[in-house]
């Protein structure tokens, strides 16, 4: 068995607003052993990136009960001088939007440069030579001239492969990407994904995937995370999500994909739109738009359960199955 | 079926960049390029292509939103470039545009109703209980609740906002409606439904769609043609079924197998083209993709292929042009 590299359990992560509380992560429980690929897939609102937000202490919000458990430590008792020393170094992020991530008022080399002095601590000469190597890594011609360069000079491809390699640069352990690739081209997507697998390959690093893309998903994952309403209502590894989920919201999202192979001329589609953060009901979450609902549904909040190897799922219809599982 | 609504010759989009003191032209953005396609009434062409490959200039400049620099647009048989702004203006009841993001496009200070009667209004198409039976009406047809018609646009989420935006564009029963992005901006279980909207009211009104998108499993779904747009120019057009069985054109073929696939099991030959789309304010000599090529020859660096037909279907790029 591999090790446990990050581990959350029963995390909350609650926003308190003008207008009362809103319980953006409420109960999740995901672990990443070391190499793996996890992905968390949700649409907006889910409560996606809060998550990956709480697992680098980045959020505005406050986590009310649950732990994150990174490499042995506990996160959530660190101090924000110790949390300083892991971000970046230990963990890292690559945000959806390279060009926001950037500074722009400061050069690719100043930004990658301080990455790498404040967490290697190396001499001067070593620690450009250390950018030029890392530039040439995610496959940017020119690296001497490039840090030089200011972002706005470079296309969003070019850009999100900057923000790579300042992550990487440290050689982290787990690398959080947050929608890397919602932003770009197609093309430029699939060359991204394969420099992401590459980096997987060569320097071991964990990728906890935060999309909304089951494409992405299918091609980079090996567990995957479903996420609803700020918790999770299906847990398995990618092959099983494809072939045989559980839960009807990620069952509908699955059918709801125009593909390049089908050819039906209507979609399915799940009927109401996405509900937002925070508002709460009895039962399960996803109930008013579940076309299996039950009475018991409306009334009665599910529990993530088993129903197979390796394989949970959060809802009613399954919870007999699970039961028999246990027995 | 096969009767021409709308006939683009030799479209070209130029804008020019400006310098200096005397706002001198420097430059030209060639953002679109010698465009000739035609749209069949009835049917819905796709146009994909990566940002900046001009698909959204195209579809504002048939909408004369943009002023073509040259060429012409013939919608139904007369030319619409330089036509007088009040001619200009009673034609574009028969074309309308809905936008990629339902959040920006909607006027905040605005009521639902307000906005669905604009442009019955503009056109004093109606006026008093007709207009009012009206916004009923297109509330209805697009899934939304009539008592919805005092509310305004933030109280409504992203699908709900688009199918007020399409709701708008129905407004004045036009034959063509310009779909720009019309779903990008949605989450994934919404979108289906944007779709099965769309389709529906095609059916319904009989409309022509111009369907503008970058994802091509969306664009695949819905059109009948679909042509590939790379730096200002259309690279293929061809039937759907066709052009996702055998794709001609090297970006075809790349642009095809770079979206991945919703099945694990799947270990499809990716082609990864090198590189960045080069600018448009400077775009290469000869074929505009030969810098990222993987078939590139002497000729290609030279020569612009021109857009012709190969069996059934049309293709710009050189290797077809022996057979």
């Amino acid at each position: 068995m591999k090790r446990k590299l990050l581990e959350m359990k029963a995390l909350k992560t609650y926003f308190y607003t003008g207008d009362g509380v809103v319980p953006a992560v409420d109960g999740i429980d995901i672990t990443i052993y070391e190499g793996e690929t996890v992905g968390i897939v949700g649409e907006s609102g889910s409560g996606k990136s809060v998550t990956s937000l709480t697992a680098m202490r980045l959020t505005p919000g406050k986590v009310v009960e649950g732990s994150v458990t990174f490499d042995g430590r506990d996160i959530l008792a660190l101090s924000e001088k110790e949390m300083r020393g892991v971000r970046g170094n230990d963990m890292a992020m690559i945000f959806q939007e390279p060009m926001t991530a950037l500074n722009p008022v400061f050069t690719i080399g100043e930004q990658l440069l301080e990455a790498i002095r404040i967490h290697m601590k190396l001499g001067r000469s070593e620690t450009k030579a250390r950018a030029i190597e890392m530039l040439r890594l995610v496959g940017i011609p020119r690296p001497e001239q490039m840090l030089r360069e200011y972002p706005h000079r470079l296309s969003g491809g070019m850009r999100q492969r900057v923000m790579i390699a300042i992550a990487m640069a440290c050689n982290p352990k787990l690398l959080i990407a947050d929608e890397p690739t919602t932003a770009l081209d197609v093309t430029i997507q699939a060359q991204i994904l394969e420099l992401m697998q590459q980096l997987k390959t060569s320097q071991g690093t964990s990728i906890l995937l935060i999309t909304h893309d089951l494409g992405v998903v299918a091609e980079m994952c090996d567990r995957v995370a479903v996420m609803y309403g700020g918790q999770i209502v299906e847990e398995c590894d990618v092959l099983t999500l494809f072939t045989s989920p559980k839960h009807p919201y990620t069952q509908g999202l699955i059918k709801s994909m125009p593909t390049l192979e089908t050819n039906e001329r209507r979609l399915y589609s799940i009927p109401g739109s996405v509900p937002p953060p925070g508002s709460l009901r009895d039962g399960c979450r996803f109930s008013p738009r579940c076309e299996f609902a039950q009475a018991i549904c409306h009334e009665r909040h599910p529990q993530l359960e088993a129903v197979g190897a390796g394989h949970s799922a959060r809802c009613w219809l399954h919870a007999a199955e699970a039961k028999e599982a246990f027995q | 079926m096969n009767e021409s609504l709308l006939e683009v010759n030799h479209l070209t989009k130029y804008f020019p960049i400006k310098k200096g003191l005397f706002n001198r032209t420097v430059g030209q953005v060639k953002a679109v390029d010698g465009l000739n396609f035609t749209i069949f009434k009835g049917e819905t062409l796709g146009l994909v292509g990566e940002s900046g490959c001009g698909k959204s200039t195209t579809g504002r400049s048939l909408l004369q939103l943009l002023r073509p620099t040259t060429g012409e647009i013939k919608y139904e048989g007369r030319n619409m470039v330089g036509l007088p702004p009040e001619e200009l203006r009673r034609l574009r009841k028969d074309m309308q545009m809905v936008f990629q993001d339902p959040y920006a496009s909607l006027n905040p200070r605005m009521t639902v109703g307000e906005l669905i009667a604009e442009p019955l209004d503009i056109h004093q198409a109606a006026s008093g209980k007709e207009r009012t039976r009206r916004i009923d009406e297109l509330l209805e047809i697009v899934g939304l609740n009539s008592r919805y018609a005092d509310r305004y646009g933030h109280e409504f989420s992203g699908g709900q906002r688009q199918r007020i935006g399409i709701a708008r564009a129905l407004a004045l029963n036009p034959k063509l409606i310009v779909a720009d992005e019309p779903v990008s901006a949605l989450d994934v279980s919404i979108q289906s439904q944007i779709i099965n909207l769309l389709q529906d009211l095609q059916d319904q009104f009989k409309l022509t769609y111009l369907f503008i998108a970058h994802d091509l499993s969306v664009v695949k779904h819905i059109s009948s043609r679909i042509g590939v747009m790379y730096l200002g120019g259309i690279v293929e057009l061809a039937n759907k079924r066709e052009l996702f069985a055998e794709p001609l054109h090297p970006y075809t073929q790349a642009l095809l197998s770079a979206v991945p696939s919703p099945d694990p099991l799947a270990k499809k030959s990716r082609i990864v083209l090198p590189g960045d789309v080069p600018s448009p304010a400077n775009p290469p000599p000869g074929c505009a993709f030969h810098t990222r090529c993987h078939a590139c020859m002497a000729v290609c660096r030279t020569d612009k292929p021109e857009l012709r037909d190969v069996g059934g279907r049309q293709v710009a790029c050189h290797l077809y042009n022996q057979a």
